[in-house]
């Protein structure tokens, strides 16, 4: 072999070495169930059962949790179907040798302490543990453990989400400058007396002022108030992403700012920017849900479509354990279902839901077997990273108390943020594993170079329809008019994205309201 | 005899001479390793030399079975001689923090050598016994034999050991082995077969062992062993730790990823101060939890009472407790105390298994790891410290080892301010120990008695009833000072240890 040959040979298998990194690592989908095709086809077959009762409730998300829970104890006929086989929806979690692990939603800011209703259920689920000069104790074990956040931010791990080092004095003024506002917010209450920005969304003040903000977006209304450091967009880019699944020029500014001023609440214990949070993410609220709830969903039961007759409601569904269609007559009927999937069911009141851009995500839950770390502040539960397509991720371990196990999961959140939301469900769709392990790769490798070697499996959940987009004007909509339309016809809605925002308090009051209509139409007999 | 035949026989004379003295060097290397890496060299040496001689025999019983081919199969046999040899110290040194049975390995590796040197001298008589007559061979040869073995017997102390090192060592006579074998190659190339690929094995075996020579500095760097002053006699990895013990005359010292935990030499104080106060204020002793102290020596003070009848012992890490239940040297130390029917060891995380456990205790001893990192500082949080409290019986008391008072007194007073926010009463005290220094520790519990309420026992080395007012009171560069509480989400505890100690190193 001549030299030549020789140094290209060892350059080709070291080229070869680098593409096979990681090559080990099994990428899997989670497995989902048979019943979202279902509801997408077109025909069905004749039911072959017949059932009926007083009440349907079809979705076991928080909004269908709270909702049953909040009828427990009751002798009606209740039946209650969720089309996956676990529960939780949004919110729902899995386990694998290392752990458990969240899908989707994996936290709670510590709640405004005037919401009765969620310190009640939070008592019984016990996360407050007492009471010490008016405000809830929280229970420490579900408190977001230190070191909470850090942020990457040129090659190095900084505390706290907040860009502070490397970034020029103009820069820090303005990111002053904005939490001078949001703390405006915060105490800002309407001629009406009510907040300007609380949870959830329907206590919020009607002044006129405040609702001009849902007229023009974030960033616009941003620019308007002089903003325009880069690290500072760079921030509320991620934050929107975050929590609303788009960018700022997407977003209303109302709902821009409800995301910093709304979260405020008060503890003996904790300060208002503090989280609960839990290996399985909201799946432990799930769980302490279900636990209250006297009637089991029956699960892997998909609803096809809903006839709506006065007061006797035909619900067709398909029973994904015994292939079997059913008819299910019902008198009162609660929809914790999303508005995408209620204009399948009821096509003929389709201007009754509201017409919501959904943003599709992917969760890919990584297990390591050790975190390889960079310089600055060592794994912290939420891990973030600004100005690449994912966010960064939440160490699902974090939480435990462990000192010594190095073994954990991390949820990596990657939002499809695009114009057009359906081409980017269809793109998602159409990945293959091991796209997606590149993708992952390339956010991984951004701040973890070698996490190939210490990690086991990869486990990618994709949400097509995962949070409506608050998109300006999103506060204001016909569609609420046609819901009394549907009331007439026992049929209920409720679901957090009823209010525009993905989030667990408004899935909370969703089904808490819905559970409180549907007492009442009882009780008046 | 002609002038080019004198030369041959000097060359090969020469060559008994250096596979003697290399033969008796690789001996002597695997004899200061071990005891290097193990301790008692009596032992060491004295098995290491019979297992030696011993391989030599069977080396030289099986040189009968080589029949053709004598001069090719000698130069095979200086190569393998050179590179066990060579890189014998190296491997010693590397696997010994790597392998389970490290003896194993070393008494292989010395039985290798052993059979490949009593290859040697029974061949090399064979090659030459035609060209000598036999009485003459025989005398020659052997003594050859004996000069070398002198040489290497006052060299190799008096200046390789100082000089060269010993990896530096091995790998030198390794070469001298390998330059036998060219030499003999190349004198008698048209006997020898295979020539190219036998070239190729002395061109091999030559770079592999110039290579380890050069690069013997790094080798050694990347065995730990010398990054402690003393003798390493045990090094191992749990999953959890690095545990190191190293030795010097009677001073045994133990290492967690590198930092000391206790010095034989002062110990006792250390441990007399973390048990006693606590046990001779405390009202009831019936049942005793050690969280942390896998070395049994808290629990060795412990079994000092009698009334005390049972111990819980939880230590994450199964390793350092079996170390501590096995090793002769270990066991002298602590007494046996982990191997006491008293004693019940659990290997666990000590704040599952306390969040977990429904029974209370007498007496609490916590021998955490100072709270340098996150994951520690949960252990010394309200959280920790309400599941201690739950567990204590109501007369009950807690000691907790909080760091030194004078390099860190914020992290000490906040450890103090913690345990008050949870509602013990507290009393903070310290003491010195001269491989730590200035150190301290927290009394704990529902109250505290003003005075002790039974003896010490007898045989203690420090403490007595009378120092522990003493013990209580803080000079002005320790007293106490206000700090926040070390909560689960604030972990301020780990940040002001952080900030203290970094000032101190
Ligand atoms: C990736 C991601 C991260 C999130 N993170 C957070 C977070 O950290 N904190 C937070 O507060 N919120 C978060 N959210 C928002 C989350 O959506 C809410 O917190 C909450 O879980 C919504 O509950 P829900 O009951 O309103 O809706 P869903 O969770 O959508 O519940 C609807 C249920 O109905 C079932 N269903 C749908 N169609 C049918 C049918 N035809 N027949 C029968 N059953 C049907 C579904 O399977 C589902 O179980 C996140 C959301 C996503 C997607």
């Amino acid at each position: 072999m001549k030299r030549r040959d020789f140094l290209l040979g060892t350059f080709g298998l070291g080229l070869l070495a680098q593409a096979c990194k990681g090559n080990h690592i099994p990428v899997r989908f989670e497995s989902q169930s048979p019943t979202a095709h279902k509801l997408r086809q077109q025909q069905h077959a004749a039911p072959s059962k017949f059932r009926s009762c007083e009440l349907l409730v079809i979705g076991a998300g928080i909004a269908g949790l709270a909702c049953m829970r909040k009828l427990s104890g009751s002798t009606k006929n209740i039946i209650w179907i969720e089309s996956e086989q676990a529960i939780g929806g949004n919110s729902a979690w899995k386990q694998n040798s290392i752990g458990k692990y969240p899908l989707g939603a994996h936290y709670l800011p510590v709640p405004d302490e005037r919401d009765a209703e969620l310190l009640q259920f939070l008592t019984e689920a016990g996360c407050i543990t007492a009471w010490k000069d008016g405000l809830p104790v929280y229970n420490e074990y579900h408190l977001c453990q230190d070191p909470e956040e850090r942020l990457f931010y040129d090659g190095y791990w900084q505390e706290g989400l907040v860009p502070s080092f490397g970034i020029g004095p103009e820069d820090a003024s303005e990111i002053k400058r904005f939490f001078e506002q949001v703390n405006h917010f915060k105490q800002k209450k309407g001629k009406d007396g009510k907040d300007w920005f609380c949870l959830p969304i329907r206590k919020c003040s009607n002044d006129e002022d405040a609702r001009a903000l849902d007229n023009l977006s974030f960033e616009a209304d941003l620019r308007n108030r002089g903003f325009s450091s880069k690290a500072l967009f760079m921030y509320l880019d991620y934050c929107c992403k975050d929590d609303y699944g788009c960018r700022p020029d997407q977003l209303s500014a109302w709902a821009g700012w409800h995301y910093f001023a709304a979260r405020k609440g008060r503890s003996a214990n904790a300060s208002s920017g503090d989280v609960l949070t839990w290996p399985e993410g909201n799946g432990f609220l799930v769980n302490a849900l279900l636990k209250q709830c006297t009637i089991q969903p029956e699960t892997g039961v998909v609803a096809l479509s809903i006839s709506a007759e006065n007061k006797s409601n035909k619900v067709l569904i398909w029973n994904s354990k015994t292939a079997e269609y059913e008819l299910i007559t019902c008198s009162q009927l609660v929809l914790a279902t999303p508005q995408f999937v209620n204009k399948k069911l009821l096509p003929a009141h389709a201007n009754a839901f509201r017409n919501w851009d959904y943003s599709p995500w992917m969760v890919a839950n990584i297990s390591m077997k050790r975190v390889p770390e960079t310089k600055g502040m060592p794994l912290s539960w939420d891990n973030v990273w600004l100005g690449k397509k994912s966010l960064g991720y939440v160490n699902a371990g974090h939480q435990l108390l462990n000192p010594f196990e190095s073994k954990t999961i991390l949820s990596l959140y990657f939002p499809l943020c695009g114009d057009n939301s359906k081409e980017k469900r269809k793109q998602a769709h159409s990945y293959s594993e091991s796209d997606w392990k590149k993708w992952i790769a390339d956010e991984l490798s951004y701040a973890h170079p070698g996490w190939e070697d210490y990690c086991s499996e990869i486990a990618i959940h994709l949400w097509g329809h995962a949070m409506p987009k608050p998109r300006p004007g999103f506060l204001t909509d016909e569609a609420f008019k046609q819901q009394e339309l549907l009331a007439q016809h026992g049929i209920v809605l409720a679901h957090s994205d009823l209010s525009g925002l993905s989030l667990f308090e408004e899935a909370f009051h969703a089904g808490n309201e819905a559970a409180h209509h549907i007492q009442q139409i009882w009780n008046n007999g | 005899m002609d002038k080019s035949e004198n030369r041959f026989h000097l060359l090969l004379l020469i060559s008994v001479f250096v596979v003697a003295t290399c033969g008796l060097i690789y001996e002597l290397i695997a004899g200061t390793v071990a005891s290097y890496l193990l301790g008692d060299s009596v032992t060491q040496f004295s098995t290491i030399i019979g297992t030696y001689l011993f391989s030599m025999g069977i080396g030289s019983w099986l040189s009968r079975f080589f029949k053709s081919n004598l001069l090719s199969w000698f130069i095979r046999i200086e190569l393998l001689v050179g590179l066990t040899g060579g890189f014998s110290s190296s491997l010693l040194f590397l696997l010994f923090n790597q392998v389970e049975s490290f003896r194993l390995v070393l008494y292989a590796l010395v039985g290798l050598t052993g059979v490949f040197v009593g290859l040697e001298i029974p061949l090399l008589m064979r090659i030459l016994k035609d060209r000598y007559e036999f009485s003459d061979l025989v005398s020659r040869v052997f003594t050859f034999d004996y000069i070398g073995a002198l040489l290497a017997s006052l060299i190799f102390p008096l200046v390789l050991i100082p000089y060269l090192g010993l990896l530096k060592t091995s790998f030198l006579f390794g070469i001298l082995n390998v330059l036998v074998a060219w030499l003999l190659f190349e004198k008698f190339k048209s006997d020898v077969q295979g020539k190219r690929i036998m070239q190729w094995m002395l061109i091999f075996s030559t770079a592999a062992l110039l290579g380890g020579f050069v690069f013997s500095e790094r080798i050694m760097r990347t065995s730990e062993s010398l990054a402690y002053a003393d003798k390493v006699i045990y090094a191992g990895s749990s999953p959890y730790q690095r545990l190191v013990l190293t030795r010097n005359n009677s001073d045994i010292k133990l290492f967690l990823n590198g930092n000391l935990q206790f010095s034989s030499a002062d110990e006792y104080r250390y441990h007399e101060a973390l048990v006693h106060p606590a046990c001779t204020y405390s009202k009831q002793l019936n049942r005793v939890l050690v969280l942390g102290g896998g070395d049994g020596l808290a629990v060795r003070e412990l079994l000092r009472y009698p009334e005390i009848k049972s111990i819980q012992l939880v230590d994450l890490d199964p390793m350092m407790t079996k170390l501590f239940s096995s090793n002769p040297l270990l066991l002298e130390l602590n007494k046996q105390a982990l191997k006491h029917p008293k004693v019940t060891i659990n290997n666990t995380d000590a704040f599952t298994w306390l969040r977990t456990c429904s029974i209370q205790f007498d007496l609490i001893l916590i021998d955490f790891p100072d709270p340098s990192n996150y994951s520690i500082g949960k252990l010394y949080s309200t959280t920790f410290y309400k599941e201690l409290k739950r567990c204590l019986s109501k007369d009950g008391l807690a000691v907790i080892q909080s760091t030194s008072p004078f390099v860190a007194p914020k992290s000490f007073w906040c450890i103090n301010q913690t345990l008050n926010e949870v509602g013990l009463a507290t009393q903070p005290f310290h003491i010195y120990v001269p491989s730590f220094g200035e150190w301290g520790y927290v009394l704990a519990g529902h109250t505290i008695g003003s005075s002790p309420v039974r003896p010490i026992p007898t045989g203690l080395r420090f403490y007595t009833p009378e120092s522990f007012a003493q013990m209580c009171w803080f000079p002005t560069d320790m007293m106490e000072r206000q700090t926040d509480v070390n909560r689960l989400n604030n972990q301020v505890l780990v940040h002001y240890f952080e900030k203290e100690w970094s000032v101190y190193n």
